[in-house]
C-alpha cells in the first residue's frame, strides 16, 4: 500500500515538472562569496610609526551587500584602522593603517583582516606586521612661541638632542599658515651638528593670528621628534605720534581740553596735594609748546569737567562736579583770552554735579546739554539749559536718564545722542529726526545697548568724502584707578537706521580704556584719549562693518586693530590722557598727570 | 551708653591739626523677651551729637572719609521668634532692621573708642533684613548657621530710611563654631548690591570674613563665662572691654576682604587684617589693636572729609593701605562710692586712647598720594574722655534669636 502511494506521488511530481517547465533543466542560484586581498602583505615599521596598505574585496555569486572590515590578532600597542571600515555596495577598496605606538613590542605579528557580510561566508587575509625598536632617540627643542610682524621675519634657535644617534637629521615644519614661510638655516643637520636656526617669514598677505606649527626632526633608523611652536603673526605697529611740546601742569590734575584758534582751555580735577581742581587754564597754542597765559578760579568748585567755547566764540562754559554745589560756570569771552563771569549756577538740578556740558546750537539758540550726576536718592538726568541769555541760563528740559549715569551727549543735525551707561546709546529727535521732537520735548527714536555697557561718550561721524553719516563712535568707560589703570573699548555703531542702530565693530587697547574723542573728519581720523594708553588715532573711513574672518570677533563684530585701522599712537610712561581735541590748529591732549600736550597729527 | 571723647588729630588733613569734642555712641538699648518672641532695639543718637562725623583717620563709608559717619537713629529694631531647644538644636526667624549675619562684632561693643578702618569690610549694618538661624550645641561648644537677605543700600544719613523696594537684593551667611568655652571661630560671606548708590547701579560688593575670637575672664565677680550657644556673651563686660571687676582676657583676629565689581566680575579688591587684644584686672584695662586695611579713594567734595556716595563713574582715584596701631588704657569706673561696681547704676570709665597710622598708596602711579594729602606720612590721634553706662546693656550687638547674648 505504501509503495503504491510513493509510486503515485513520483508520477505526479514527474507530471508537474513536465507541465510547469519549459522543458529545460533548472539553473541553481549562484553561491554568494567574498574575496579579500591586500596590496602588500607585510611591512616593517620603526616605532612609533604607521604603515598602510590597500585592501581590495571582490563580491561573488549573488552577493552585492556591504562588507565590514575588521582586524584580529592585533598586538598590544598597535592600533588598526580602516578607511572606510564598511564598504558599501559597489565599493571594493579600503585603506588599512597600522599604527605602532611607542608601547608596541618589537616583534612580528600576523594580523588577520576579515571581510564579512550578511549571508555570506567571511573571508580573510593575513598581514605580517614587524615592529622594530629604535636603536636611539632624538628630541628637538624650540621656544614655545614666536611672533613675527607681517612683512617681516623672525628667528629662533632650534636644538636637536641626538642621544646616541650620530646620523644626519632632517628638519621640517608643518601646519604653517598661508602667507608664512618657515625655513631652517640647515635643513639637514650633519653628523656632529645639533643646532640650527628657524626663520619665519611673514608676507604682506599673512593674516594676523596665532597658529600652532610643528617642527619635526627625523633621521634614518631613529624615531622622529617634534616640538610645537605657537606662531603669532601681528600687524605692523602704527606709527608713533610724537610730542611737539608740553604745557606742564603739576599743581593740579588736568581734565578736559578745548581749542579754538590759537587758544586752548583746560579744566582741572580733584585734589592734588591740598590744591583743588577749580582752575580753568588758558593757553597760547600758537607755538608748538602750549604757554599758559591765564587761569580762572571757579568759586566753590573742587572738580571741573567739560569746558567748551561756543561756536561764535563769545561764551565759555565749564561743568562743575558736586562740591556739593555743582553746576555751570558761564563766562563771556571779551577776547579769546579774557573771560568775564556771567553766571555760576548753584541750585536746581545742576547742583548734584554736572559731569559733562555739551554746547550746541539748535535752530539758532545755544544750549548746554548737561549730564547731571546721580545723588543719594536722586537719579541721574539730562538737563538742557538755554543760553539765549547766558547771564540767566534757563532749564528747558529735564529728563531722568541713565543706569546709573548719563555721561555725555553729542548733538548734530537736530539729533541728540545720549550716553546712558548700561542703558546704552540713546538717539533723540530734537528737531532733525522728523518725529516732531524739539529741544524742549525731545522724542526718543531708539535706545541701543552696547557690548559691555558703560557708555560714556559719542561722536556721529560725517564723512565729507562720501557724505556718509553711517557710523557713531561710542566710548566705553570701564572700571579704573585714575592715574594708573583704565578699561573700556571704542564701539562702532551703524546708525543707518536711527531707530535700530547695530554695533558692528570695536577697537580695544589692552590694559587701557577709552575716554573722550575728537575727529578730523576731513581726513577720516578719529583721535581717542585712552587714559594710561595715551592717544590712539584710527582710520574711520570706509566700511567698518566689513572685514575678513580673521578680523572678526566671535560675536560677529569687526576688530579695528586687526583691520589695521590704527594710524598713530601717542604713548609713554606716566601718561593719563583725559581729553583730546583736534582742530585746524593741531592735536592737543590733556593729560591729568602732566598738563597739555601738543602732538603730531596722524597721517592716513 | 555714650562716650565723651576729645580728639586731637595731627595732622588731620592738609598738614593741619584738629581738635574736636563729641558725645559719641549715645545709645539707648532695649531688650524684651517673652515665650520665644524677643525684641532687640537700639536707638543711636549720633545724628544729633555727631552730625558731621567723628575724626577717625582712615575710616570711610556712607559719604564720609577720615570721619566716622553717624549711625542711623534706629540702629537696631529686630524681632526674633525662637524655637524651644530639642536635643540641643534650636532655630529662629528674625526680621527687622539691624546687623546682617556677616563679619565680626560691631566696634562699638569692642574695647576701643575709635573705629578700625575695616568697619565697612568687616560689618554690614543698619539694613532691613529677614533671616534665620540654626544653632546646635552645649554650654561650651556648638555651631550655628545664619542666613539673611536684606537691602544693599547703605544709609545716606542718620535719619534716612532704607530703600524698601531693595530688600532682598543682597544676602549674607555666617557659620560660627565654638570649639571650646570662650573661643569662637566665624566665617561669613556676603553679596551686597550697589551699596554706594541707593537707587542702584553702583559697584556691587562681594565680601568675606574670617575671625577667631577668644574671650575669657571675669564678669561681675569671678568667672562668669556661661555661654550657651555660639555668639553668647562670656560675661557682662562694659563697653570699655574690661569687666566691672575681675580679670579678663580678650583677643580677636580677623581677616576680611571686599571685592568691588559688577555682579561676579571684580574690578577692585581690598584686604583687611586686624588683631586686637585686651587684658584687664581690678578695673584697669589695656587694649592694643593692630590693623592693616585697604580702602578705596574717591574724589572729595569741598569738605575734604566728604565724598559723593558711590564712586564717580566706575573709577577710583587710588587705594590706600592703612597701617594703624591703637592703644587704649581705661581706669576703674568712677561712681558713687561702693556702688560704683553695682550693675545698673551709672558708671563713668575714664580712658585714654592713642593711635598712630601710616597710610600709603597701594597703586602706582596714583592721583591720591596720602603723604601729599595729609601733609605727613605718619598721623597721630590722641583721644581721652569718659564712657558712660547706665542700666544693663547687651554685651554684643547684631546677634538675634538663638544667637542673642
Amino acid at each position: 500500500m505504501t509503495m503504491c502511494r510513493l509510486a503515485r506521488s513520483m508520477v505526479l511530481l514527474s507530471m508537474f515538472v513536465a507541465c510547469g517547465g519549459s522543458g529545460d533543466t533548472p539553473t541553481p542560484a549562484p553561491t554568494p562569496t567574498i574575496g579579500i586581498a591586500a596590496s602588500v602583505s607585510a611591512a616593517t615599521v620603526l616605532r612609533p610609526a604607521t604603515t598602510s596598505t590597500q585592501i581590495t574585496i571582490a563580491r561573488g555569486g549573488s552577493f552585492t551587500g556591504p562588507v565590514i572590515l575588521a582586524a584580529t590578532g592585533t598586538p598590544s600597542g598597535v592600533v588598526v584602522s580602516f578607511d572606510p571600515g564598511t564598504l558599501a555596495s559597489g565599493t571594493t577598496t579600503s585603506t588599512v593603517t597600522f599604527t605602532a605606538t611607542s608601547a608596541a613590542l618589537a616583534e612580528t605579528t600576523p594580523i588577520v583582516i576579515t571581510a564579512s557580510g550578511t549571508g555570506v561566508t567571511t573571508a580573510s587575509t593575513t598581514f605580517s606586521l614587524s615592529i622594530t625598536a629604535p636603536t636611539s632617540t632624538i628630541s628637538v627643542s624650540t621656544g614655545s612661541s614666536i611672533t613675527v610682524v607681517r612683512s617681516a621675519i623672525a628667528s629662533m634657535p632650534v636644538t636637536v638632542n641626538r642621544g646616541s644617534f650620530t646620523g644626519a637629521v632632517t628638519m621640517a615644519a608643518s601646519g604653517v599658515p598661508a602667507g608664512v614661510v618657515v625655513s631652517f638655516d640647515r635643513t639637514t643637520l650633519a653628523t656632529g651638528v645639533s643646532t640650527g636656526t628657524l626663520t619665519v617669514t611673514a608676507s604682506n598677505s599673512a593674516v594676523a593670528a596665532t597658529t600652532p606649527i610643528t617642527v619635526t626632526a627625523s633621521g634614518t633608523g631613529v624615531a622622529s621628534a617634534t616640538s610645537v611652536v605657537a606662531l603669532t603673526v601681528t600687524n605692523p605697529a602704527p606709527p608713533a605720534l610724537t610730542s611737539l611740546g608740553l604745557g606742564a601742569v603739576t599743581e593740579r590734575y588736568t581734565a578736559e581740553v578745548w581749542v579754538r584758534g590759537a587758544t586752548a582751555y583746560t579744566t582741572s580735577w580733584g585734589t592734588r596735594g591740598a590744591v583743588r581742581g577749580n582752575a580753568i587754564k588758558i593757553w597760547d597754542v600758537s607755538a608748538n609748546a602750549p604757554v599758559l597765559v591765564d587761569s580762572i578760579i571757579v568759586a566753590n568748585a573742587g572738580t571741573l569737567g567739560d569746558v567748551q567755547v561756543s561756536d561764535d566764540g563769545t561764551l565759555l562754559v565749564a561743568g562743575i562736579e558736586p562740591t556739593p554745589n555743582g553746576g555751570l560756570a558761564i563766562y563771556a569771552m571779551d577776547t579769546p583770552r579774557t573771560a568775564r563771569l556771567l553766571a555760576r549756577t548753584t541750585g536746581g538740578e545742576l547742583q548734584y554735579g554736572v559731569h559733562t556740558a555739551e554746547l550746541a546750537r539748535v535752530n539758532g539758540v545755544l544750549y548746554a546739554f548737561c549730564s547731571v550726576d546721580p545723588a543719594s536718592g536722586v537719579p541721574a538726568r539730562l538737563v538742557i539749559v538755554s543760553l539765549a541769555n547766558p547771564s540767566q541760563p534757563t532749564t528747558v528740559a529735564s529728563l531722568q536718564m541713565g543706569a546709573p549715569f548719563i555721561h555725555d551727549v553729542f548733538v548734530r543735525d537736530g539729533l541728540l545722542f545720549t550716553g546712558e551707561w548700561n542703558d546704552g546709546v540713546g538717539i533723540w529727535d530734537i528737531g532733525g529726526g522728523g518725529t516732531g521732537g524739539t529741544v524742549a520735548v525731545p522724542k526718543r527714536m531708539s535706545r541701543t545697548p552696547s557690548v559691555g555697557g558703560k557708555v560714556h561718550n559719542m561722536w556721529w561721524f560725517h564723512d565729507p568724502t562720501t557724505n556718509g553719516k553711517r557710523y557713531l563712535f561710542v566710548g566705553e568707560e570701564g572700571p579704573g584707578a585714575i592715574g594708573s589703570s583704565s578699561a573700556g573699548d571704542v564701539h562702532v555703531f551703524d546708525v543707518t537706521s536711527l531707530t535700530a542702530p547695530t554695533e558692528v565693530a570695536r577697537y580695544t587697547v589692552p590694559g587701557a580704556g577709552a575716554h573722550n574723542f575728537s575727529v578730523d573728519e576731513a581726513n577720516g581720523l578719529l583721535y581717542a584719549a585712552f587714559y594710561n594708553g595715551g592717544v590712539r588715532a584710527l582710520d574711520v573711513r570706509g566700511d567698518l562693518g566689513a572685514c575678513r574672518a580673521a578680523e572678526r570677533l566671535s560675536d560677529g563684530r569687526c576688530d579695528l586693530t586687526l583691520m589695521e585701522r590704527e594710524k598713530g599712537i601717542f604713548a609713554r610712561s606716566g601718561l593719563y590722557v583725559w581729553g583730546i581735541h583736534w582742530s585746524t590748529s593741531g592735536v592737543f591732549a590733556s593729560d591729568m598727570l602732566n598738563g597739555l600736550w601738543r602732538i603730531t597729527p596722524a597721517v592716513r | 551708653m555714650g562716650v565723651v571723647a576729645i580728639t586731637h588729630a595731627t595732622p588731620a588733613v592738609f598738614g593741619e591739626s584738629r581738635t574736636e569734642g563729641y558725645l559719641t555712641q549715645p545709645n539707648v538699648m532695649a531688650t524684651l523677651s517673652r515665650s520665644g518672641l524677643s525684641f532687640a532695639g537700639t536707638l543711636n543718637l549720633e545724628g544729633y551729637t555727631l552730625r558731621r562725623g567723628e575724626l577717625n583717620a582712615g575710616i570711610y563709608g556712607e559719604g564720609f572719609v577720615d570721619r566716622r559717619h553717624p549711625h542711623t537713629l534706629v540702629h537696631e529694631a529686630m524681632l526674633a521668634l525662637t524655637s524651644p531647644s530639642t536635643h540641643g538644636l534650636r532655630a529662629s526667624l528674625t526680621a527687622g532692621k539691624g546687623f546682617t549675619p556677616f563679619g565680626t562684632d560691631d566696634p562699638m561693643m569692642r574695647p576701643f573708642v575709635k573705629y578700625p578702618v575695616n568697619h565697612h569690610h568687616a560689618q554690614i549694618i543698619e539694613r532691613v533684613l529677614v533671616g534665620g538661624a540654626v544653632a546646635w550645641g552645649t554650654v561650651s561648644r556648638g555651631v550655628s548657621i545664619e542666613h539673611a537677605v536684606f537691602n544693599g543700600d547703605e544709609p545716606v544719613g542718620p535719619f534716612a530710611g532704607p530703600q524698601w523696594q531693595r530688600v532682598g537684593d543682597s544676602r549674607a551667611s555666617r557659620v560660627t563654631l565654638m570649639p571650646t568655652r570662650g573661643m569662637e571661630v566665624q566665617a561669613s560671606r556676603a553679596f551686597v548690591r550697589s551699596p554706594g548708590i541707593i537707587q542702584g547701579g553702583a559697584f556691587d560688593h562681594t565680601q568675606s570674613s574670617l575671625s577667631v575670637r577668644i574671650d575669657r575672664g571675669a564678669g561681675t565677680g569671678g568667672d562668669a563665662a556661661t555661654p550657651t550657644m555660639p555668639g553668647h556673651s562670656m560675661s557682662d563686660h562694659t563697653k570699655s572691654g574690661h569687666a566691672m571687676n575681675g580679670a579678663r582676657r580678650y583677643l580677636l583676629a580677623e581677616v576680611a576682604r571686599t571685592d568691588e565689581g559688577f555682579g561676579a566680575a571684580r574690578a577692585f579688591r581690598y584686604h583687611s587684617a586686624l588683631l586686637e587684644g585686651l587684658v584687664s584686672n581690678r578695673g584697669w584695662s589695656g587694649a592694643l589693636r593692630l590693623e592693616r586695611t585697604d580702602r578705596p579713594e574717591s574724589e572729595r567734595l569741598l569738605d575734604p572729609f566728604r565724598l559723593p556716595n558711590g564712586h564717580i563713574d566706575f573709577q577710583i582715584i587710588g587705594i590706600t593701605q592703612w597701617r594703624v596701631a591703637t592703644l587704649n588704657v581705661a581706669a576703674p569706673p568712677l561712681g558713687t562710692g561702693r556702688l560704683r561696681h553695682v550693675r545698673g547704676l551709672p558708671h563713668f570709665v575714664p580712658y585714654v586712647e592713642v593711635s598712630v597710622a601710616q597710610p600709603r598708596a597701594r597703586l602706582s602711579p596714583t592721583v591720591f598720594i596720602p603723604r601729599d594729602f595729609y601733609g605727613h606720612s605718619t598721623l597721630w590721634s590722641f583721644t581721652t574722655g569718659l564712657r558712660l553706662h547706665v542700666g544693663t546693656m547687651r554685651t554684643r550687638m547684631g546677634r538675634y534669636g538663638v544667637l542673642a547674648p
